[in-house]
């Protein structure tokens, strides 16, 4: 259904698709970024305003989130089960390099609620479908898991060095559920949607999660935010980015200070890199010994 | 003039471009709470002679370690205000701290707070020592037998320091 290209990137495990085009119904091409949950990819409705309804008067609720299967996703028609319609035509990567590409005209589909409400009657059809729905709801369990917790932590009072029930239970579910925490950690703290104090307690954390399925994730999550709109971000991903001592953030810091417009940010972002630094060279020579 | 320290998160001071000069951001309050309307300091002497002492101090008492934000501000900038500052034992892990560097200020209205975070912002220090630095200085202060080393947590124990009861 899709021709997954190798992407060529430099970026040691970087969630390969990050971004995606879509036309609407119009034919208008939007740009929205995207997560990517294990075989799904993921998007906002919020971030699709203006993108017409294929069922105006219809649902009574509002999604605020929308889950397809890949091949869905990427195929030349995607449905999403909800009043959003549109077609992908490529997915990229964080190097604005193209990982997926709808290679094959897929015929008409029907919403994938419907389809899934007609193999119920089918056998293996049934197990997929069941395998399907049961992901969709560990997906939804987990994303709500992740927004409740960074939601809460908006009281918490944080300080260096310590622990708190969101430390602990962020690391936990990183852990757990690993890249499908990851692609709504990210998309949080990415687009801004929580308390700045809390996204930089969570990137600092994320930096010391031993885990390395999610190390890229973590990794991109981290080098991204140091173009944060907040300094206390910003800072934070420095911070982050000195404990995960990977040489291809030095990069990064080098031109976070370069942009940097605050002073005293300016300077704890030297620090950071000349610490980053520092650790490398120290496990450089360890290395050599 | 001996100097208080207070331990912060840098990024709550910061001079950011619409605050008036020498405001500080209503966010640094976070870092200046009061418990029985008191708050409590560290006396650095006036050459900083016992600076990182005192931080090892604060981050002997940490769950992990850390790097470690703290403002430094002449002592004399909030006895102007009528504050009063007293000698009292601080409780942290490092004996020579508790008994000679621990300041309380006591009776303070949500007035003096905010003169506080005014002086810190105006004419304080706000400066950071980085995690391995502190890891250092804590695992100095254990081998000179001023830090003990039983009540730390294990996770700063073991940070890099296989040998840190040698």
């Amino acid at each position: 259904m899709t021709e997954r290209t190798t992407v060529n990137t430099d970026i040691k495990g970087t969630p390969p698709m990050l971004k995606a085009f879509f036309t609407d119904e119009f034919g208008k091409t939007k740009e929205t970024e995207v997560g990517l949950v294990g075989n799904f990819i993921r998007w906002r409705v919020q971030d699709w305003l203006g993108t017409l309804s294929r069922f105006p008067t219809t649902p009574t609720y509002t999604p605020t989130a929308i889950t397809v299967d890949m091949p869905e996703a990427t195929s030349q028609d995607c449905y999403s089960g909800f009043p959003v319609v549109g077609k992908i035509l490529s997915i990229y990567d964080a190097h604005n390099m193209v990982a997926d590409v709808p290679t094959t005209k897929v015929p008409t589909r029907k919403p994938q609620v419907y389809r899934q409400a007609e193999a119920s009657t089918v056998g293996d059809d049934y197990e997929q479908s069941s395998s399907t729905i049961m992901q969709r709801e560990l997906t939804r369990y987990v994303l709500n898991t992740i927004d409740c917790l960074f939601e809460s932590a908006r009281e918490l009072y944080f300080e260096d060095g310590m622990e708190t029930d969101f430390s602990r239970e962020l690391v936990s579910v990183v852990k757990k559920y690993g890249k499908l925490a990851m692609g709504e950690i990210n998309y949080l703290i990415t687009c801004g949607k929580v308390d700045e104090e809390v996204a930089s307690e969570a990137l600092r954390w994320l930096a010391r999660v031993n885990d390395a399925s999610t190390y890229g994730w973590r990794l991109w999550v981290l080098e991204k935010s140091l173009s944060s709109k907040s300094p206390v971000v910003r800072d934070g991903a420095a911070l982050g980015l000195v404990s995960m001592a990977d040489a291809h953030a030095i990069q990064y810091i080098t031109k976070a200070i370069e942009q940097e417009t605050i002073a005293e940010l300016r300077y704890d972002l030297q620090g950071a890199l000349r610490e980053l630094e520092a650790c490398l060279d120290a496990a450089s020579a360890t290395g050599n010994n | 003039m001996p100097l208080l320290l207070r331990a912060i998160i840098k990024p709550r001071w910061y001079k950011l471009a619409w605050l008036e000069e020498g405001k500080a951001q209503a966010n640094a309050l976070w870092d200046l709470r009061t418990k029985e309307n008191k708050l409590s300091f560290w006396h650095v002497n006036d050459d900083k002679s016992n600076l990182y002492q005192v931080a090892a101090a604060i981050a002997a008492g940490r769950d992990n370690p850390d790097k470690f934000d703290y403002a430094l501000f002449d002592q004399g900038l909030l006895e102007k205000t009528g504050v009063r500052i007293e000698q009292t034992p601080g409780d942290s892990f490092h004996k020579e701290a508790n008994e000679h560097w621990h300041r309380d200020t006591a009776e303070l209205s949500a007035q003096n707070v905010a003169e506080v975070a005014n002086i810190i912002m105006e004419h304080g220090t706000k400066d950071r020592i980085w995690e391995k630095e502190i890891v250092r200085l804590v695992k100095q202060e254990v081998s000179l037998g001023v830090i003990d080393v039983i009540p730390l947590k294990n996770s700063l124990k073991q940070k890099g320091l296989p040998n840190w009861l040698e």
